[in-house]
C-alpha cells in the first residue's frame, strides 16, 4: 500500500506504521507493515539493510482511543 | 517555521529524522522540556548501529518513581522540521512496552529559541542569538 504517511496513518488509526519513504524530502511511501503492537515492527526495523530510502516508524492517534496522558 | 501537531494531551512531533554518519531513520517525538536528554526506543537505537559496545557512557536519571541508568550515546544528527542540530547526546529507552515514541528533550531543544504556540498547533525552533 502506497501513499503520504498522513494518508495511511488515517487508514491504520491505532497501529503504528513503518513507512519506507521514496526520497529523503518527501513524505509519501510504502506502508511496509501495520500493528497496534510496536514490537512486531523492531525486528522489521532491525532486518531492513536497504537505508537509500528512509523508514519511518510512525503512530496514528485514533480518535476512539486518544493517546494516554504522560507524566514524564 | 515548524508546523506540527499537537493533541490533547501531548506535543506530538511527527517525522523527526535521527542520523549517525552512515543511515538515518525517522520517527515521531514528544517534546520533553523536562527531560536533560532526548530518549530513543531501544530498538530504534539498536537499527541505527548504537549498542553497549560504542556507547558514551551509563548516566543515572531521575524519573518518576525513582532513578535509573540509562546508556549514553550521540547522533550525528536531529532535525524536527526545519531545525538541524549536530552531535545531539541522547539515552537509548522505552517509554512503555506498547510506545516507540521518542523523548525529544532538552539536549536537542537547548540549540533553539522554542517557542509553543497552541493556537496555531505548532512549535516554533529559532535558532538562538548566542550561537
Amino acid at each position: 500500500m502506497r501513499g503520504t504517511a498522513e494518508q495511511l496513518r488515517k487508514r491504520h488509526p491505532g497501529m503504528w506504521l513503518l513507512i519506507r519513504l521514496d526520497d529523503p524530502e518527501t513524505e509519501s511511501g510504502e506502508l511496509l507493515a501495520a500493528n497496534e503492537d510496536p514490537a512486531a515492527l523492531d525486528k522489521l526495523l532491525a532486518a531492513s539493510s536497504d537505508r537509500s530510502r528512509p523508514l519511518y516508524l510512525t503512530y496514528s492517534v485514533s480518535d476512539k482511543e486518544p493517546l494516554p496522558a504522560f507524566a514524564l | 517555521m515548524d508546523r506540527r501537531a499537537t493533541t490533547g494531551s501531548v506535543v506530538l512531533l511527527r517525522n523527526v529524522r535521527v542520523g549517525t554518519v552512515n543511515t538515518e531513520l525517522r520517527l515521531d517525538a514528544v517534546l520533553d522540556t523536562g527531560a536533560t536528554y532526548c530518549v530513543v526506543p531501544v530498538a530504534v537505537a539498536s537499527a541505527l548501529g548504537f549498542h553497549e559496545g560504542n556507547r558514551l557512557g551509563r548516566v543515572p536519571l531521575n524519573v518518576v518513581g525513582g532513578r535509573v541508568q540509562m546508556d549514553l550515546y550521540s547522533f550525528e544528527y536531529l532535525r524536527a522540521g526545519t531545525a538541524q542540530a549536530y552531535r545531539v547526546s541522547f539515552c537509548a529507552g522505552d517509554l512503555g512496552p506498547m510506545s516507540r515514541f521518542m523523548l525529544l528533550g532538552l539536549s536537542f531543544v537547548e540549540h533553539f529559541t522554542t517557542t509553543l504556540d497552541f493556537d496555531r498547533r505548532r512549535v516554533l525552533f529559532r535558532a538562538r542569538e548566542d550561537r
